[in-house]
């Protein structure tokens, strides 16, 4: 192909991609606007950047509190789900037992069944366990994953083999020391790419913490930001700077990690 | 003891959440969709099918929904489907640099929450300081009412819902076109065709699996979409957006007609669970 047609197929795909990503460019540039900047008349496409929405944000609203309800939901969920995740999974990879095809289907079964389904029955559920407008009601239920377990099974199955095992055992070592000792620490690359996709799935969760929270109190940065989005006047200079600050943890997860998401390890994974 | 004892102990934690979390609540919808059951008494009695038949009879409007959201799931389907695969091919073409740049760009929006595309949409296309009107103001052209038009906001939203997914399902065409063997490719351009027609011809048929898979995803997907949608324009204006998922919610929590809810929710478990079922197949088939 001739170089200037090379260069004009270029271009125009680097005018698509920046066309493809504007929403949230202009998000994050409407966010360094002053909200009497944000509705001028006539409109302006620039003005003189200012942080007067973030300082907004951080000092006369409860962000603080939104933010760190947030990461203890996120880290404690993500631990929780590392550890059962790599436990199941090594029990299905590993271990003979009776009825162990049927445990199979019946994680594989819970794939079937997303919490939009299931919604009002889990809210009663809740209630009765009095986890309802708890971090207990927003941490423990989802933390469990079909997702996680046959993603821990693929991997023990493929990268550690059972001698390893068969002459853990042979040493005398028990069950739960050839996990903790010897299992867990092999399974390093499985236990960054789970709490990679764990702690983005709690992150960005939306409808669980709907369905759990009542309290604004307990309100994590994602319902804080679809709540303000939903008043009858919505302030934009605070919720797009607050929207910007909500991006930053999964975007540093992201740069960090980024072969295990574009590697495909998700692939087939819908939460 | 036993080892195989330990399996089960390790196992255990899922099975208990696993138990309590999805499938009691699964198993009581149906029962609870049988009933009268509302948030204020926290009681209700038996009812028998007269849910079913109050939703599918002409006052209740659920049928309306019912087609909306089809309808919604007809066209994110294949443009989500069109999308994915060109931002695929883009990114796989030898002819453009910066590759690995623009598959993590495109991407972006998946690993985005539904919140931050809620709002971000929201404000990008806001009558009066979005991006598109702003533009369409500076140039002495009339503003679009994109969220305050009935049908131009049930376009958004499927814009919106495209947005989200195509980087995700691009992944997956992505891995598939890395996996056609060079050869295949050397072959194809002896051929003497152009590229247009050797994409279509000779490429495209080796996508098929990952094809399929994309398509039965993209449907269970668009068919309980909810989240996005309650923030970005709450299901309004109007009802012009609410789906099923959404009209479960409303009904449920707004309402707190909890048995009326059980009986959407057990049909949107039965459309969910025939669509999962199909996908599985494929799954089988093509491993």
């Amino acid at each position: 192909m001739k170089k200037a047609l090379l260069i004009v197929l270029n271009v125009s795909v680097y005018l698509f991609a920046f066309l493809y990503i504007s929403p949230i460019v202009w998000t994050i540039f409407s966010s360094f606007k002053e909200e009497k900047d944000l509705f001028s008349w006539p409109p302006k496409l620039i003005s003189q950047p200012t942080l007067t929405n973030f300082v907004q944000v951080l000092h006369r609203t409860q962000f603080g509190l939104f933010f760190r309800n947030s990461f203890v939901v996120s880290l404690s969920a993500t631990l929780v789900t590392v550890l059962i995740s790599v436990m199941g999974g090594y029990a299905l990879a590993k271990y003979q037992f009776r009825f162990k095809n049927y445990v199979s289907t019946f994680i594989l079964s819970t794939l079937m069944i997303p919490l939009q389904v299931i919604m009002v029955p889990i809210y009663l559920v809740l209630s009765k366990l009095g986890m309802i407008n708890t971090l207990w009601g927003l941490i423990i239920p989802p933390a469990a994953t079909p997702t996680g377990i046959f993603l821990a099974q693929k991997y023990m199955i493929s990268a550690i083999p059972d001698s390893v095992i068969e002459s853990a055992r042979i040493d005398g070592a028990n069950e739960f020391q050839i996990f903790f000792r010897i299992v867990l620490p092999l399974s390093q690359p499985l236990v960054a790419a789970l709490a990679v996709l764990s702690f983005t799935w709690r992150w960005n969760d939306f409808l669980w913490p709907l369905i759990v929270v009542g309290s604004p109190k307990l309100y994590t940065i994602q319902l804080a930001l679809g709540t303000y989005a939903g008043e009858h006047i919505v302030q934009w200079g605070p919720l797009l700077a607050m929207t910007v600050l909500s991006m930053v943890p999964v975007l540093i997860v992201f740069i960090a990690l980024q072969k295990y998401f574009v590697k495909g390890i998700t692939t087939g994974a819908i939460k | 003891m036993k080892r195989q004892y330990y399996a089960w102990f390790f196992l255990l934690p899922n099975l208990v959440i696993f138990t309590i979390f999805v499938v009691t609540p699964a198993l009581s919808s149906f029962y609870f969709s049988f009933t009268d059951y509302d948030m204020l008494r926290f009681s209700g009695k038996f009812v028998g099918l007269s849910n079913f038949r109050y939703l599918f009879g002409a006052e209740s409007g659920f049928s309306k929904v019912l087609a909306r959201t089809f309808i919604y799931s007809a066209m994110v389907v294949p443009l989500a489907f069109f999308t994915s695969l060109f931002l695929a091919v883009i990114t796989s073409s030898d002819l453009i640099k910066g590759r690995a740049f623009l598959r993590a760009l495109f991407y972006w929006p998946w690993l985005l929450s539904p919140s931050i595309i809620g709002v971000s949409w929201k404000w990008f296309l806001d009558y009066d300081a979005g991006l598109i009107n702003i533009l369409l103001l500076k140039n002495n052209l009339s503003p679009i009412p994109w969220l305050l038009d009935r049908r131009l906001a049930f376009l958004s939203v499927v814009l919106v819902t495209v947005w989200n997914v195509a980087g995700y399902f691009m992944v997956m065409f992505n891995s598939a076109l890395t996996a056609i063997p060079t050869e295949v490719y050397e072959a194809a351009a002896l051929d003497g065709a152009g590229r247009w027609v050797r994409f279509w011809k000779i490429i495209f048929p080796l996508l098929r699996p990952t094809a399929v898979l994309v398509l039965v995803l993209s449907t269970i997907m668009s068919m309980r979409s909810f989240e996005i949608i309650y923030v970005f324009t709450a299901g309004g204006p109007g009802t012009a957006t609410t789906v099923l998922a959404q009209k479960i919610y409303y009904t449920a929590f707004l309402e707190r007609k909890l048995g009326m809810a059980s009986a959407m929710s057990v049909i949107l478990f039965a459309i969910l669970v025939t669509l999962s079922l199909l996908q599985f197949k494929i799954l089988e088939e093509e491993v």
